[in-house]
This record gives structure tokens, sequence and C-alpha cells, in this order.
């Protein structure tokens, strides 16, 4: 009773104590936002890499490919777990985007059509789906998309944007009077750059002073223009950043309406079940684009110019990002009007490099993709498989031997499999249909043997998604357990600061610890003083480093953001971190770990303090002053 | 258990008045004091009677509260033996000792000795809160406050139950100290020179509340002074003298 008593009573009164409480707090809160963060990045790269890939691929172990891959995938399907097959085709090649970037990509052959029900790639996709999704949830729709929305997709309701961003003669009025002012601040920003002596400086001042002397003009503009002056969205989004909210948010003018939204919504389910490579602006559009490159193009060429496959680009592939503010960069309707030239190397089924004809092919960019997993979007794009497989020469081709005509079979690099929603998850489940779809592979190729038609490359390799991308995990995995032995020795240090805390206390507390024995305490009970102490500071310290790290984590965009607009630190640079979030959840079973570890630590800490105190000799502690 | 193990005392002998409580035999104890070692104890001989109030006078220095700490289990001898209630100390387990600290005997310290962190209730209430388990305290927590309660009533400290030490004045220490030893109804209570840190007047006071304790209620008391006013108050004095202890006629 006694123990339990004191350890209250010195938790309450020891003031010292709450340093070493502080420091389990701070520990505790470090490690919780440590581990979080790089294992809810764990959790989206799993994520990611899982919604990149089937459940389950069959992979070729020659470039050349493997074939009767429509025989394998229907008998596959009929597997009950099974969702679907579909054959991808997986090569490199040399991409020319109107002559002014060439770069070698990564290039998967998709059935577009199909290859929903296997991964997550339509989701990826800006112009058939995200950019739905976005004005779904509220994004402000630009003056210029509400046309197209008008008069591409039909949708009536969206509201022409134009009239909208007419100027109220109460605007007028206040533009009117913030003119002298903005004058000024252009006039002191020329005099700052002409000030200014080194060239980095300069050029910043440079900008700065451009960006005030346009904002006056346009102000100018404005107040002159009478009733019909019309403030555009960037402009409005100007006044409104430099000499704050004079004028309607343009952001909430353009903000879609319930009905918008919905038509939007409504879009997006549409064309994600029915994803398509085929370039999707009216003929003229392309003739034009081409024309204007291409200015002294032959005329039946141009005609042709609208028939060429549809590609989708990686948005590395054409440089669409995210700025340090998180906006996307370079993403827009011009990327549909580049003509695009793919380059592809075959090898045929006897493994030489054919150099056939009708490797070189022309393409319009139909769509950009975002997977979020930088190795892809940075540099892959995605092509018909039925092109590229004929490309490639992987179609089903006749050829001669021994003087008989004979059909060489069509060949894919890649199976992936879906399989249904209820194994996805499961890494055990996942493997046990990956020891049933293996014999199948097997049995395809011995039947096809039996029939006289042997395949004589190393058999395609059957593994699951986790086993596919193990390289990747692995190397993040390993990331994650280093920083998280990183952090752990730094606790070790709040171990010692307990150790020395305690012992101090200890000393201090002889004399008591002297009277506690001539009452009758045990050496044991002493002891277990000290450890419950420790314990209590354990305890308290990780309950309060739980609330601590529970609430940074969970603002911690919020956080993060802030950081970057008051002191110009961004730590989470989206491109080299793939998301533009940080992970902000809690996992419950390593916060029940770090807790336990940090009460453990605690009492380690007060341990052999603890013992000294037990050793004490009850006359000579009385004695101490 | 008497009729199997006749070596232990039979209950019913224990308030035998003229059976001896406590018997130190041949006591000695040395310290060391750098490269020599100095015998302050010599061989004491001090056999404690049930209700006995001993006295046990010496200069400073003379090794009286040392013998004190001895036969209250406190400390260990080098040479000698103590029985209490017929069994050795010195053959006990820490544990026991610890048991018989608890129980049995409770000590009145000079400097008082009191915890700064607990109040006047909870340092009175320390002996039994160690004697019980969480549990077990909770369980008789009324009887153990009303006791500790009516101890401090007694000494007049009823107004200062929710006071720390360090609001007392040091009578009033002394007598929380009181109070929290007698609060397991100790068989033996030491007192290790009880007034030496108080003026005259406190100091007298003091010693008639032990006094009082040792003539009502029949209280085993040993005290340890350099004084020999107040070593006179006691039934029989011994003087602590070159490391013996002497018979005062």
């Amino acid at each position: 009773m006694y123990k339990l008593h004191l350890i209250l009573k010195y938790l309450r009164k020891r003031r010292i104590a709450w340093v070493s409480l502080l420091a389990v707090t701070l520990c505790v809160t470090m490690v919780l936002v440590v581990i979080s963060v790089m294992g809810g990045w764990l959790r989206m790269f799993r994520t990611s890499f899982h919604g990149l890939s089937g459940d389950i691929v069959i992979q070729s172990a020659s470039l050349s490919g493997f074939p009767y891959y429509e025989d394998m995938i229907a008998e596959i399907e009929k597997l009950p777990e099974v969702n679907a097959g579909v054959p991808v085709i997986q090569t490199f090649g040399l991409i020319n985007i109107n002559n002014r970037k060439t770069a070698g990509v990564q290039v998967f052959g998709y059935p577009i059509e199909k290859i929903g029900k296997v991964n997550e790639f339509t989701r990826s996709l800006w112009r058939q789906y995200n950019q739905w999704l976005e004005w779904a949830d509220g994004a402000p729709i630009e003056p210029e998309d509400r046309l197209k929305l008008r008069e591409t997709y039909g949708l009536t309701v969206v509201r022409p944007g134009m009239p909208l961003l007419k100027l109220t003669s109460e605007e007028r009025e206040r533009i009117r009077k913030a003119i002298p002012n903005m004058q000024a601040k252009a006039e002191a920003a020329r005099n700052a750059m002409n000030a200014a002596t080194d060239p980095a400086d300069k050029e910043r001042k440079l900008q700065d002073a451009e960006e005030s002397a346009w904002l006056a003009g346009r102000l100018q503009e404005l107040a002159a223009g009478g009733d019909d002056a019309v403030a555009e969205a960037n402009v409005r989004r100007a006044i409104r950043d430099e000499i704050g909210k004079i004028v309607d948010d343009p952001d909430e003018r353009l903000a879609p309406n319930d009905a918008e939204r919905a038509a939007v919504r409504a879009q997006a389910d549409k064309e994600i079940s029915h994803p398509s490579f085929k370039p999707f602006l009216p003929p003229q559009q392309y003739e034009e684009a081409f024309r204007a490159n291409n200015p002294r193009a032959k005329e039946q060429f141009v005609k042709a110019v609208p028939n060429w496959d549809g590609m989708i680009a990686g948005v590395g592939v054409v440089n669409v990002h995210k700025d340090s503010k998180g906006n996307f960069v370079n993403r827009g309707d011009y990327l549909y009007k580049l003509p695009v030239s793919l380059t592809v190397m075959g090898v045929s089924s006897a493994g030489k490099l054919d150099f056939g004809g009708g490797k070189e092919r022309n393409y319009w960019i139909v769509d950009t993709s975002r997977t979020k997993v930088w190795q892809y979007d940075s540099n892959t794009v995605y092509v018909p498989f039925s092109v590229l497989q004929l490309d490639l020469g992987m179609d089903a081709q006749q050829a001669e031997q021994d003087g008989k005509p004979i059909t060489l079979p069509a060949r894919t690099s890649e199976i992936h499999i879906g399989v249904k929603d209820q194994y996805r998850h499961s890494s055990d489940a996942l493997v046990a249909i990956r020891d049933k779809i293996k014999p199948i592979v097997e049995r395809v190729l011995e039947q096809k043997a039996r029939e006289g038609h042997p395949f004589n490359g190393m058999p395609p390799t059957v593994r699951t998604w986790e086993e596919s991308q193990a390289k990747w995990m692995g190397a993040i995995e390993k990331e994650m357990v280093l920083v998280t032995f990183l952090f752990g020795m730094i606790s070790v240090v709040a171990v010692f600061l307990i150790f020395c805390i305690f012992y101090m206390i200890v000393v201090e507390k002889t004399r008591d610890i002297g009277i506690i024995k001539s009452v009758g305490a045990t050496s044991s009970g002493v002891a277990g003083i000290f450890l419950g102490y420790g314990a209590a500071i354990g305890i308290v310290g990780a309950g309060m480093g739980f609330l601590l790290g529970y609430t940074i984590v969970h603002n911690i965009n919020t956080i993060h953001a802030w950081l970057g607009k008051a002191l110009g630190v961004v730590v989470w640079d989206p491109e080299v971190y793939a998301f533009d979030t940080i992970p902000n959840t809690l996992e419950p079973y390593r916060v029940v770990w770090i807790l336990a570890v940090a009460v453990i630590a605690s009492v380690l800490g007060a341990l052999v303090p603890a013992i000294r105190a037990a050793r004490l000799n009850p006359v000579e502690a009385l004695r101490w002053e | 258990m008497s009729r199997t193990t006749p070596k232990t005392t039979p209950a019913g002998e224990a308030s035998d008045p003229s059976r001896p409580i406590l018997r130190a035999r041949g006591i000695q104890r040395s310290f060391k004091m750098g490269d020599s070692s100095v015998q302050v104890l010599k061989g004491c001989n001090l056999t404690l009677k049930q209700g006995e109030f001993v006295a046990i006078e010496g200069r400073s220095g003379s090794g009286k509260s040392t013998l004190l700490h001895i036969m209250g289990a406190l400390d260990e001898a080098d040479g000698g033996t103590v029985e209490f209630d017929g069994e050795e100390l010195t053959q006990m387990s820490s544990v026991q000792r610890s048991r018989v600290r608890n129980k049995q005997f409770g000590f009145i310290f000079q400097f008082y000795h009191l915890l700064p962190e607990l109040n006047v209730l909870e340092n009175t209430l320390l002996a039994a809160m160690i004697e019980y388990s969480w549990l077990g305290f909770r369980s008789n927590r009324k009887a153990l406050q009303a006791r500790a309660v009516d101890l401090l009533t007694q000494f007049g400290l009823s107004h200062r139950l929710k006071h720390r030490p360090s609001q007392l004045s040091g009578g009033e220490r002394q007598r929380v100290a009181i109070a929290r030893a007698l609060m397991n109804n100790p068989r033996v209570l030491f007192a290790d020179e009880p007034t030496g840190n108080l003026d005259v007047e406190t100091g007298r006071q003091i010693m008639d509340v032990i006094e009082k304790l040792h003539r009502e209620s029949g209280q085993t008391i040993v005290m340890v002074t350099h004084d020999r006013a107040l070593a006179r108050e006691a039934d029989r004095v011994l003087v602590l003298k070159e490391g013996k202890l002497e018979q005062v006629e």
C-alpha cells in the first residue's frame, strides 16, 4: 500500500521527475510520428504497387515473351477465385514528342477495356477519371473548362464561366481605390530591383517588380473598363492574393454547384467504365494541330492524322508535375494536340532482334496517368495491347518450316490476373491461388507440346504481386527498420536520463529510505517503490506522448503546410516521396508496441537506482545528511 | 503449535510480566575509522521485562544509539545475540526482521524522521500502510484511520492532520513520530534521544507523553539519553561506559 501511496506522492511533489516524464513523452511522440509516417508511407507504396499490378502476375523469363496466353487465360478464368486475366506487354522504346523531347521510355501494352478488372490503372487517368472527380469534389471549374464541357461533352448544366466573372460596380469602385497603393508598390518593387546587387536576388526582385506592374496595369484597365469589365479568374486570384479580399473569391464563384457536381460525377462513372485509347478531339482539331507543326505536310497525310492511335503518358514523360505548393504545372489541353512517335524494337520468338518494318508509329496523347509510383510515372507510356503486339512482331505470324507453312502463335510478355475482392488483401490466399495457377500454365504448355507445338523458351514464372515487387518494397521496409533503429538509439538517451534523475532522487531520499525501512519496509518493498515510480513515469509519459503524437500525426499536413508558409521549410517534397500528402494514420498494434517499450525502458532506467535504494543499510541511511 | 515446537513461546506466556521480552547477550560492535577499528560495544548484556521502562545513559559517542539499533533489529552486531520473545533476531532473515520492526517495535528518533511529502495523518499511518497490502488497507481503512486520528488526538494534534511536517514545530513533529511509532501497537518502543533536539520546556512535554504511556498503558520502553535527569524517570537506569553496561542503583 505504502508503495503506491509514495509513488503517487513522489510523482506529484518531486518536480525533477517531471524532466524524465518530459523525456519519455518526447521520445514516445518522436517515435510515434516517425513510425506512423514511415509506416503510412510504406502502406501507400504497397497500395500503389498493388494497384499497378495484377494480384498475380505470369511473367515471361525472356524478352521474346511466351505463346498460348489466350488458352492460359481461358483456363485460369475458370478458377472460382479469379476475376479476370489480361495479357500485358512490357517493353522499352524511344519516344519523340513533337520533335521537342526524345526519351527512352518503358512501354506497356494494355487491353484497356479489360485492364480495369485486374488493376487500378484506369483510376490513375486524369482526363478520363480524376479531373471529373476533382470537379465533383468542388474544385473550381475555370471559364474555359466550362465552355469545353458544354461544347465537347454536352454537359448543358455547366454554366458558362465568363459572364460570372463580370465586375460589380462596388468591386470596380474598390479596385479604383486600390490603384494608388498598387502603383506605389510597383514603384517600390522596381526600386528594390534596381538596388539589388546579388544576381539571384536581382532576378527574384525583377519578377516581383514585373508582377506588381502587371497587376497595377490590370487594375487600371478594370477601373476604366465600364460596366462590362470582366476580371478573369487568374486576375481575380492575383487581386485577392495581393490586396486582400476586395473582390469575390474567384474560386468560390467558379465552384461547381450541386447539379454540376452531380453531372461531372456521372461523367466520371461513364468514362471509367469505358476507358479508351481513342483520340477524342474532333478530326479537324487534330488536322490543325498537325498542320501547325508541319506546315508543308501533304494533304493526304494530314487527312490520315485523326486516325492515329492514342497513347496514355505517365505524367513525368510530359513534364506534368507538382510544384512545391502541391499544384500541378504543365497539365493542360495542349498535351492532347502533341503528335508523338514511339519506336519499339521487336524480339522474335527465336530471340533475335527483329529489324522488320513498322516499328515506328505515331500517336496522339489522349490522357495522362499518375499512379503515384515515381518509377512508373516518370518514364512509362501506355499504348493499346494489339498495336504494341503488332509492332513488336508478337502477333500470330505465318512462316515456313521445312517447306511447310506454319503459324507462329501470338505472344505476350505478361499475364496479369485479378482475383475476387475477398482474396485480394490476404497474402496467404494469393499464394494459394498462385499455386493453383502454376500447374495450369504448365498444363497448357505441355498440351501444346503434345499437339506438336512445343514452346522451347524458359517457362514463364507465376508470382504474386508482392513477390514481383519485392525489390522495391523490401528497400522501403529496410529503410523503415533503419530509421526506427536510429530513433530507438536516441530513445536510449531517455533511459539514461531517467537513470540519472532517479539516481539523484535516491541519493536525495536516502534518509527517507532509512525511515521507511525503520518502520518495517523490506528491501524489495523499497526497490518496488522506485521501480513502480519508473513504471509510473513510463505510463504517464507514454500516455502523454501518445496524445501529443496522435495530435501531431493527425495534423501533420496542416503543420507541414504552416512550416512551409511561415519558415519556407518543405520537408515532404511530393516529387521525391511520390505522394502529395504525408501519411497521417496510426496503426494500433505499432502504437501498443511503442507504448509498451516506453514503459519497459522507464522501468529499466529506474532499475539500478532501485537496487541501490534496496541495499541501503537503514542506520546509515538515517544518519545521511 | 505449542505441542509440536516446544522451543517457541506459548502465546499465554507473552503476558507474563516477569518473563523477559528482549534479551541482549554479549553484544559487540566495532566501527572502522580509517585504517584502525574502534570497538564501541564490548559485550553488553541487557534483559528487558514486559512493561519495563529502561533508560540507557551515556556520553555522546559511547555507542548507546548503536546498541539501541542492534536491539531494535535495525543494525547487526559483530558478536553476541539478541532474543526477542524467545527468538533470536540475529538468526532471522531480513524479511522477518522487517516484519518484527513493523509489528513489534516502534522507533522514536532525535531528529523525528518524518517523511516530508506525507502529511501528519499519512506519516502516522505509515507502519499500517507497510503492514497491509493495498486491498487489505482499503478494507481496514476506516479502523486504521480512526486509530491514527485517535493517537494524534491523544497527543493534541487533531487540528494538524492535514499539515505537512515542515509546517509543524519540533515538539509537534516529535509527537507525530511517537504516534507513528505506536500505530501498530508495538511490544517495545525504542526512543533514541527523544528530547535531544528540543528546548527544555518542549522536551519536558515529550517526556511526559512517554512516561504516561508507560504508566497508563504499561508500554515497554527502551530509551537512550545523555541526560542523567531524564534517565532518572525510568524504572531502571543503565550506564554505557567503555563499551559495557553498568547498572545504576
